[in-house]
């Protein structure tokens, strides 16, 4: 009996989630929905849009869900890709040589990003899986990754350690077998987000690398990445502190950035602001979705995706500003 | 109710887990975890999200034994939450060797109705379900448009999915898929994976599902509506597969309520396995539909005592002394019963009389017999030998040469028109007569009959026929639309250069009565303009005028109006005289002393009045030519300075563009 092929996608993805379970994969790309909408500063007028019909809907699925029902995604059960359209805000028209006098229209950058989301921990078990293979592919085809890493999943550290390295020596087995890749180090771009800021304990462990003089707390760009190797050696699993070697060997240095991240945001009162002392944006009911209480504030979401964008594609979206 | 061992599983998570999905429980022989693992995640159709339905589908897989298998799962929500305080999906798997399915027919509802019948699938053995028997007549109670369409299409061999159906419950869904699968030769169960619901962005395996939105690949698209209608329209991929998809899909069409239930029937009793991946099986699946159904063994009814004869030998014996009528409706009875020998017999008989003629009344009862027959045949069967020896000798006893309107509209309803997949006996006279050579028919039955059998076939008749002939037709039909085509026929060829078609229309009164008959009303004074202005010829003049409306006898209103919208300059005194002439005839005044006096008065008026108009009408029409004059002039002179101007501006650009050139080239030299 042939083994049913399964229908063709359009996209092959250009940028993978990739992480454990529940590292926050899905709700990161939940929240990237909203926050190139409503983002401020630096990174105001960024807009996304879904490429087709399919990947409209799933936009809109996972915004409604999480601002309106205000709940996370369900656990992701099978690989799962959404072509989005990012927008930036227009450029300055540009003047050309042979025509000094006048400006070029202004263009705004805008690039389809093939995200692809799948189940975490496919690599924790070493039996073959479609969707693993499938995965394995894709991880190889793609050009950049967004690596998650859950900091507040004790005890699981050496699950992630085992997942990143299996994938890792998969991924490398495949590309870096011929001479294609000379170094020896993957292409990709890797952008590694310390996920759940948000979270009192990450809040608390994080403080000596934070900004405070915003509105809401963050760790800025350039401490992302001590604070990712205190978080690690914090651990007394002896694997967690290779994890970052591991992903230092395996790319280059200069195509590795660290952010911080957020999904949800800390509660802000609508009256009182963020309350450092009752940051928690998350109820937990039992028995049912946890539901998030406050406003959704992303934090840190749009900004690796930017600059992976900035990286793949630096004539569309523009050099850093 | 029969019953089938399955073996099961469980997929999900355990309570609080940290773990992603995986087969957390299942049976134990001969089925390993593994198995189940492998296809449960090859037939998976998207995350299930909250808000969400629960979603019932099915797969099927080769075990190591080389054994095949159909699954069916039910993905449902958890009570409980895995570690990270997320509700997941719990899927409860079962899957029965393919060899059990034919055997108690199993459909997908029965299947799932028995799993949730059965409640928890505990303990490491097979689980017994307790399946109801394969239900045609629910089955074909749930076939709509859609469904017809579904099933025609997955014989592509590409995915089809239903959108819009977000309302509807899985259930519904589920009823849905089966009737389309029904559709299908039973062998292909053994390898349809169809879902209640697939996530169109994911690469899922499932055939047929349904889904908020298509995916944007090669599936093929159904909406769903609520009457259920739909049709297949845009069918990709060659022309071959194109008309397969719609004869497969026209061919179901053709069956209705028992008969869908009876194909239904037949089809789940085609359990020899095929595959969507094969071409030839697909093509198999037309061929099927296409041959006859065995006919439902009639049920046995009490008999008198005395046996009766064979059905043939009777009607040796009986025949002779039966009237035409009679043997029709024998012919008739025993196409209903689709009783062979004896139709063989019978079609003998009747061509035999038909060949020896029958008396006129017999031949009206006839008719009558065949107008008010409710038989029809499926359009796909057309080609049995019986039908085809049947009908010519059905013609041949129904006219006689040369076959006038009168006679074919005692046999045809106007309502046989319209084409089903089915065609009832009307229409399979009149395709017949469709074939008869030219000289059977008259030229109006030749265009009537050529109407029926659809536009192609009147077209090509029209412009086969000659200028006469078609005059003729058109004046007999007594029927609007190919009296219509007709006259427009007659029209175009009255445009031609070179037509005689004038002079046939002028000694026929200019189609007066044929046109009355299609038209009415601006309509009917159109169509008159339309007959005068051809006559006229060009340029029109008086005198043609006069010539038409002298031929016309009486002259209706409708047409005096046509003709003065027509009329050539200074051609009011013919009009004048020809209608008040017209008038006089009417009247019975003509050679009467006033009638005289009135034709002497208007020879007189037309004399000294028109000459002044004549020049009148002269001056307007140089003015005319002059009004005409002073734009075109002007548009001369705009021309002029327009490409002056135009080759000023380029000469102006060049300049500029010049400089511009230097004034960079020194700032970059710089
Ligand atoms: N506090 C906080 N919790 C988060 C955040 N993002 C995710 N979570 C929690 O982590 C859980 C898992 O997030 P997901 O996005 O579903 O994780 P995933 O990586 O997609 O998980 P899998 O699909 O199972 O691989 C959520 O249900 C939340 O409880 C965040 O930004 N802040
Ligand atoms: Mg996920």
């Amino acid at each position: 009996m042939a083994l049913p092929s399964p229908n063709p996608t359009p996209h092959e993805p250009d940028i993978a989630m990739w992480g454990g379970v529940g590292s926050g994969k899905t709700a990161f790309l939940a929240s990237l929905s909203v926050a190139l909408n409503r983002a401020e500063g630096a990174n105001e007028g960024w807009r996304i849009i879904g490429a087709d019909d399919v990947s409209n809907s799933e936009l809109t699925r996972l915004r409604t869900n999480l601002l309106e029902h205000r709940i996370f995604p369900r656990p992701t059960d099978v690989l799962t890709s959404y072509n989005w359209l990012v927008i930036g805000p227009p450029t300055r028209g540009r003047r050309v040589w042979w025509a000094p006098w006048k400006r070029h229209p202004a263009r705004a950058p805008k690039i389809t990003f093939s995200f692809l989301d799948g189940p975490g921990g496919l690599f924790g078990k070493s039996e073959y899986s479609v969707s693993k293979e499938e995965l394995i592919k894709s991880l190889v085809k793609s050009r950049g990754l967004i690596y998650l890493f859950d900091p507040d999943r004790r005890g699981q550290i050496s699950d992630a350690f085992k997942n990143l390295d299996v994938a890792l020596r998969e991924v490398e087995s495949q590309m870096l077998g011929d001479d294609k890749y000379l170094d020896g180090k993957l292409p990709h771009y890797i952008a590694v987000c310390i996920t759940k800021y948000d979270e009192p304990n990450i809040l608390r462990l994080a403080e000596e690398y934070t900004d405070h003089g915003l509105e809401l707390p963050r760790v800025p760009d350039d401490q992302a990445r001590d604070f990712f190797r205190e978080v690690l050696a914090r651990d007394l699993d002896q694997n967690a502190g290779i994890i970052m070697r591991l992903l230092e060997a395996s790319f280059h240095e200069s195509r590795i950035k660290y952010f911080v991240t957020s999904s949800i945001g800390m509660y802000a009162d609508p009256d009182k602001g963020f309350d450092p002392d009752d940051p928690s944006n998350i109820i937990d009911v039992p028995g049912q979705d946890q539901k998030i209480r406050g406003a959704v504030h992303p934090i840190n979401i749009m900004e690796p995706v930017i600059w992976l964008g900035r990286m793949l594609y630096p004539k569309t979206m523009g050099r850093e500003r | 109710m029969s019953t089938v061992r399955a073996q099961w599983a469980i997929h999900g998570k355990l309570d609080r887990s940290w773990e992603e999905y995986a087969v957390i429980d299942s049976s134990h022989e001969p089925l390993a975890r593994s198995d189940f693992t492998r296809i449960i995640d090859l037939f998976k159709s998207g995350t299930m999200e909250a808000h969400e339905q629960t979603k019932v589908g099915t797969s099927y897989f080769t075990g190591a034994d080389g054994q095949s298998w159909v699954g069916l799962s039910r993905q449902s929500e958890s009570d409980s939450r895995d570690g990270l305080g997320r509700i997941f999906a719990i899927t409860e798997f079962v899957c029965v060797p393919w060899r059990e399915l034919p055997a108690s027919r199993v459909s997908y509802r029965a299947l799932y109705d028995a799993l949730n019948k059965r409640g928890g699938l505990p303990g490491p053995q097979p689980v017994i379900l307790e399946v109801a028997g394969y239900d045609a007549a629910y089955l074909a109670g749930k076939v709509t448009d859609i469904a017809r369409a579904a099933a025609a299409l997955l014989l592509t061999g590409e995915h089809v999915c239903v959108v819009g159906a977000d309302h509807l419950d899985f259930r519904e869904r589920l009823d849905f898929l089966d009737a389309a699968a029904a559709l299908l030769p039973y062998g292909f169960r053994r390898e349809l994976a169809v879902s209640t619901w697939t996530s169109s962005s994911t690469r899922h395996r499932i055939r047929l599902s349904f889904a908020e939105v298509a995916p944007p690949d090669s599936t093929f698209k159904l909406q769903w509506r609520p009457d259920g209608s739909a049709r297949v329209h845009d069918v990709p991929g060659s022309e071959r597969i194109r008309s397969y998809v719609m004869q497969y899909e026209e061919t179901l069409r053709g069956y209705q309520g028992q008969a869908m239930t009876n194909l239904i029937g037949f089809l789940a009793g085609q359990i020899e396995p095929r595959s969507f991946e094969k071409p030839e099986d697909c093509r198999s699946a037309l061929s099927l539909l296409r041959e006859p159904l065995p006919e439902p063994q009639p049920k046995p009814r009490p008999q008198p005592l005395p046996k009766p004869l064979e059905p043939a030998v009777r009607d040796q014996h009986t025949m002779s002394a039966k009237s035409p009528v009679q043997l029709l409706e024998d012919v008739l009875d025993a196409f209903r019963r689709w009783d062979r020998p004896r139709l063989g017999q019978l079609i003998l008989r009747l061509r035999e009389l038909a060949d020896a003629g029958i008396p006129d009344p017999d031949r009206l009862s006839c008719r009558q017999l065949v107008r008010t027959s409710r038989l029809r045949f499926q359009s796909y069967r057309l080609n049995l030998p019986e039908l085809q020896s049947f009908v010519p000798s059905l013609v041949n006893l129904l006219f006689t040469a040369p076959v006038q309107t009168g006679d074919i509209m005692e046999v045809i309803l106007p309502e046989d028109k319209e084409r089903r997949p089915t065609l009832n006996l009307r229409q399979l006279v009149c395709e017949e007569l469709a074939l008869l050579p030219g000289d059977q028919l008259s030229p109006a039955a030749k265009l009537l009959v050529a109407d029926f059998s659809g536009r192609k076939q009147l077209q090509s008749m029209l412009s086969e026929m000659a200028d006469e002939k078609l005059m003729e037709a058109a004046y007999e039909l007594q029927s609007e639309v190919p009296t219509r085509i007709a006259v427009d026929e007659i029209i175009r060829r009255l445009f031609q250069e070179k037509s005689n078609m004038i002079d046939i229309v002028g000694q026929s009164n200019y189609l007066l009565r044929p046109i009355r008959f299609i038209a009415s009303g601006e309509e009917r004074i159109r169509y008159y303009r339309n007959v005068i202005n051809a006559c006229l010829g060009s340029p029109p003049r008086p005198e043609g005028l006069e010539t038409i409306l002298r031929q016309v006898s009486e002259i209706p209103e409708d047409f005096r109006a046509a003709a003065v919208l027509e009329a050539p300059p200074r051609s009011s005194s013919v009009l004048l005289t020809a209608i008040v002439m017209d008038d006089v005839r009417r009247q019975g005044l003509e050679g009467t002393p006033t009638g005289i006096a009135i034709d002497d008065r208007l020879s007189r008026m037309a004399t000294p009045a028109t000459e002044p108009t004549q020049t009148d009408e002269q001056t307007d029409d140089q003015d005319d030519d002059q009004d005409d004059e002073k734009p075109r002039r002007l548009n001369r002179v705009r021309n002029t300075l327009e490409g002056l101007f135009g080759v000023r501006f380029f000469g102006i650009l060049v300049f500029v563009f010049a400089i511009a050139m230097t004034v960079v080239l020194v700032v970059r030299l710089r």
